[in-house]
């Protein structure tokens, strides 16, 4: 009975309004002066041996959806106002509970140069700002070496202001940019989070000590993100810079029973993204390079504790054809590194890991249908080595390094 | 004789092609001053690019969602199809990147809206010009 319930408020509920909306909002135009748009997205995901979703994607599961809402209005010539609520679904994350996903007033005095003040979307590589919008990817599970879910909380947006704008460079095409500063909000249930308290634990462990879960806060975040678009139409080349500190609290429990207060920060400086984009025709390829060096510390008794030092690295090439702009067929090879250099993963050995906890490598191949311009299906099979991206969701004991996993997954917008 | 037939045929097929290439006109107010506008200022207007007229009021464009007039008009100015053109504005619209277009289902409604809105600017076919819309040469 209780299994029922919760099969009808994970999937029945959002094929509903899925469907009546397809019925009764096909047009985009509700008012000249407020615009409401908005998605929906029904997936479903079965993993041969390793959970994707933690804990339920191994025997297959629908719980993976999204639903966003977005008002627009032009308050005069140069100041806009918008929101978009977004309630998603990703296993025990999410949930459905509705958030602010963004919302800023922008000030636009000329195309070269505006001004953002809210909760705005972080610009970072081609596809994190609309990585929740299933409909305006190609294939539904995005190249996780640089659109990590379990990072999501971190890098999906952030309160403060943004400039950005764009400029033609005369022959040489434009060059558009985002200079961005303001807080990064971290959610509890952040599987990073966690992945920071199991680091922190893995290196008390040999004292007998352990942490309990850790509350973060931003101390400084600011980046730039700049993108060439080459006189060549649909071809451009960009980059996303990062600077994110944070300072955590949590409590210390020792062998004898002592809890006391700790804290500790975790840096990370320089992240870099690289990217560019061929979009010719049907032919769309896209490539993206990410180095993100995650150093954690621990104030351990008035001493500065370095407990994690790693640089993330990962690159995709993914090549999509569109025929006749319905059907889209798209490769992907994607790879990352938990810590660049270790191709061997030593250093998931020494924590106490197989290996192929250090690796993932994905290459996946995906059937994307546009029934008209609403509604979207998708059919994609991903075949993976490693583990790296999963492994604070995983029983170490239970996990393969080679696993597949295929996805189906419908999305409406308007 | 029959090199002076032809290069009359040609002068003619020349002189006919401008017509021919025309399969939809640029349309403002007739209040708007603008006189004329490159290819390029086009793609900017109706890429969200470019978002203000000279003299700064706010450019409110307007687009068909389907239909062959739709369908030249992007190709010409913005190298995409329908369905690109419907990506690339909904990927604008979800990250709050600018307000959405306004999307009109026939030409009498694109008459309309540039009709009421001094700032507005569409697109029509040739056939479709009537004295209440100004039609904008392309450069």
């Amino acid at each position: 009975m209780r299994h029922k319930k919760a099969l009808m408020k994970k999937v029945l509920m959002p094929t509903v309004i899925l469907v009546l909306f397809s019925v009764w909002l096909p047009a985009e135009n509700i008012s000249e002066k407020i615009r409401l748009n908005g998605f929906l997205s029904q997936g479903y995901i079965y993993t041969s041996d390793n959970d994707f979703i933690p804990g339920t994607s191994k025997n297959g599961s629908f719980e993976m959806s999204e639903f966003g809402l977005t008002f627009s209005v032009d308050l005069t010539d140069q100041l806009r106002f918008g929101l978009q609520f977004l309630a998603r679904d990703f296993g025990p994350i999410g949930d459905h509970q509705i958030e602010l996903d963004w919302g800023f007033a922008e000030y636009r005095p000329a195309r070269f140069f505006a001004i953002r003040a809210g909760k705005i979307k972080t610009p970072i590589g081609l596809y994190n700002e609309f990585r929740d919008t299933d409909a305006l990817h190609p294939l539904a599970i995005l190249p996780q070496s640089i659109y990590d879910e379990a990072m999501r909380g971190a890098f999906i947006a952030y309160n403060g202001f943004g400039l950005s704008g764009d400029f033609p460079i005369g022959p040489l095409g434009t060059f558009d940019y985002n200079v961005f500063t303001g807080t990064v909000n971290h959610p509890e249930d952040a599987p990073y989070i966690t992945q920071i308290q199991l680091a922190i634990n893995q290196g008390l462990q040999e004292f007998g000590l352990g942490i309990s879960p850790i509350d973060m806060h931003t101390e400084l975040f600011f980046g730039t993100r700049f993108i060439w678009n080459a006189p060549l139409a649909g071809l451009r080349f960009g980059g996303t810079y990062l600077h994110l500190e944070g300072k955590y609290d949590s409590l210390l429990s020792d062998p004898l029973g002592n809890i006391s207060p700790i804290s500790g920060k975790m840096e990370i400086k320089n992240g870099i993204f690289l990217f560019g984009e061929l979009a010719l025709g049907g032919l769309t390829l896209a490539s993206e390079y990410m180095e993100l060096p995650v150093d954690i510390y621990l104030d351990f008794f008035g001493q500065e504790m370095l407990l994690s030092d790693e640089v993330m690295q990962g690159w995709y090439v993914m090549l999509s054809y569109t025929f006749g702009d319905k059907l889209t067929l798209s490769a992907l090879y994607d790879r990352f590194y938990a810590d660049k250099g270790d191709s061997d993963g030593q250093g998931a050995m020494k924590m106490g890991y197989p290996n192929y906890f250090g690796w993932q490598k994905d290459f996946a191949f995906g059937i994307r249908y546009d029934i008209n311009f609403n509604w979207t299906i998708k059919l994609e099979w991903h075949a993976i080595d490693g583990l790296a991206k999963s492994y604070v969701f995983a029983d170490i004991y239970d996990t393969k390094r080679k696993w597949n996993m295929i996805v189906a997954k419908t999305s409406f917008n308007f | 004789m029959k090199g002076k037939i032809l290069i009359i045929m040609l002068i003619i097929l020349a002189g006919s092609l401008p017509a021919l290439a025309r399969e939809y006109s640029v349309i403002v107010n007739p209040a708007n001053s603008i006189q004329k506008l490159s290819a390029r200022d086009v793609q900017d207007i109706f890429l969200g690019k470019s978002t203000a007229w000279p003299d700064g009021s706010k450019i409110k464009v307007a687009v068909f969602k389907k239909g062959d007039v739709h369908k030249t008009f992007l190709g010409d100015i913005a190298q995409l199809t329908p369905m690109q053109f419907s990506v690339y504005w909904k990927k604008i619209i979800f990250t709050g990147g600018g307000t959405p277009i306004m999307v009109v289902k026939d030409e009498a409604e694109m008459k309309d809206f540039i009709k009421a809105n001094v700032a507005a600017i569409g697109y029509i076919s040739p056939a479709a010009l009537d004295t209440g819309i100004k039609d904008v040469p392309l450069e």
